[in-house]
């Protein structure tokens, strides 16, 4: 019933739109949370005795994806809703040939936009909801991934936050309906709703001793768990900066 | 703006509001019965395979959908007590229940609860997902040292 209703909202608009646009293609970019960063450093240090042959580096490269659509209400400005998600991997590998992986994904289902297109160029601030997810898993040397109860870290850690970007981009190749538009963006999310928590009830600390999120001290919370202040997790306040193409199709042409 | 137009924008909607309510979506999606094709445990010495133990088709299992995570049902027919669950004390004399993680769906975790004691008890699976309805559950067993000690595979075609 809410998908109804939020899809009438939105009916008239589309009614009285100047131009339909959708939109979609890849990014590239470099992404960042220092939160992660400092409990690598602290995962490395813990383990530094541990027979670590590569130690776990911040995330960094990102690969992702932004697909939507944007509605015109006058030439040139309107309003645009789409999706947009991307990952990072950053992996630990351990002397025996054991790897530990951190896979973080966030997935945007709701970002809302006011794209501002004049001449060849758009700025299009966006905001919205974002979905984080790490997925922390063991694999052994023989190749098996674990996300069980063998290892302390393993789990999928999940949270929410805020998201805000701003794109700028330039369209490189204009056919009459299609447009092929490079540029790039910020994107960021300031952490302000929760940490990223392993929600399994397997898992947690007061029944069997497993960190609910990454520790930002890996070794004082090892040394003692139950301690261990709660709040000190990684927390998903992060930025990415990424490039991206994008292929755009107008439903209206510019001469209409 | 024709009506191709507005079917393609309430799609985008849509699209974009279907993924919200991740928890009761990834419950509809694992729940079923599923044919167990094969069943296998690998022990390991030094990080390496020594032997393997390996049942073929020995059941069935099917995990029941109660619309509240974590007491969904679980009902086998399998010969015995999975490894993974002897190790945690889950099923046996217990009623045994599950759920998965809710974000992506690698995980799948059985539990049971013991009335007398209060206590629960709990096995993860890693989950991995193969084609044409087919999975695998995967249960690592550690020893001391956190190196692996056996791996038990349910080979699994969701019926």
């Amino acid at each position: 019933m809410k998908k109804i209703i939020f899809a009438l909202l939105f009916f008239p608009s589309l009614c009285f739109s100047q131009g339909f646009v959708l939109y979609g293609g890849p990014l590239y970019g470099n992404y960042s949370n220092k939160y992660f960063n400092q409990f690598a450093e602290s995962y490395n240090n813990y383990n530094a005795g541990s027979g670590v042959k590569t130690p776990l580096k911040p995330w960094g490269s990102a690969l992702g994806y932004d697909i939507g659509a944007a509605f015109y209400l006058v030439k040139g400005v309107g309003f645009s809703l789409g999706f947009l998600g991307y990952s990072a991997h950053s992996v630990a590998e351990f002397n025996d040939g054991g790897k530990r992986h951190f896979k973080n994904s966030v997935f945007s289902p709701f970002i809302f936009g006011i794209p501002i297109h004049f001449w060849r160029i758009s700025i299009h601030p966006k905001m919205g909801l974002a979905n984080c997810v790490i997925d922390s898993y063991y694999e052994y040397p023989d190749g098996t991934i674990s996300y069980g109860k063998d290892k302390l870290l393993n789990g999928v850690y999940k949270t929410f936050d805020f998201c805000g970007e701003i794109t700028f981009s330039v369209d490189v190749i204009t056919l009459e309906h299609l447009k092929l538009e490079v540029g790039v963006s910020a994107f960021g999310m300031p952490g302000k709703v929760e940490t990223y928590d392993d929600g399994d009830w397997g898992r947690n600390l007061d029944i069997n001793g497993y960190p609910e999120g990454l520790p930002l001290d890996y070794g004082a919370w090892n040394s003692d768990p139950f301690s261990y202040d709660v709040t000190a997790y990684v927390h998903p306040r992060s930025k990415i900066y990424y490039a991206f193409v994008n292929l755009r199709y107008h439903f209206k042409s510019d001469d209409e | 703006m024709n009506r191709s137009h507005i079917f393609i924008f309430l799609s985008v909607v849509l699209l974009a509001a279907s993924s919200c309510n991740k928890e009761s979506g990834n419950r509809r999606k694992y729940s079923g019965v599923y044919k167990i094709e094969k069943y296998e445990i690998s022990y390991y010495s030094n990080n390496k395979v020594d032997s393997v133990f390996t049942l073929d088709n020995p059941g069935t299992i099917g995990l029941y959908d109660n619309g509240l995570n974590p007491y969904n049902n679980e009902r086998d027919d399998l010969p015995g007590v999975p490894r993974g669950w002897v190790d945690n004390a889950v099923g046996g004399v217990l009623p045994v229940g599950w759920y998965t993680d809710e974000a992506k769906r690698q995980t799948i975790t059985f539990f049971s609860e013991d009335p007398g004691s209060g206590q629960t008890y709990y096995a993860i699976y890693t989950v991995d997902k193969k084609i044409a309805h087919r999975y695998t559950w995967t249960y690592v067993g550690a020893n001391s040292n956190g190196d692996i000690s056996y791996k038990e595979v349910f080979y699994l075609k969701k019926q």
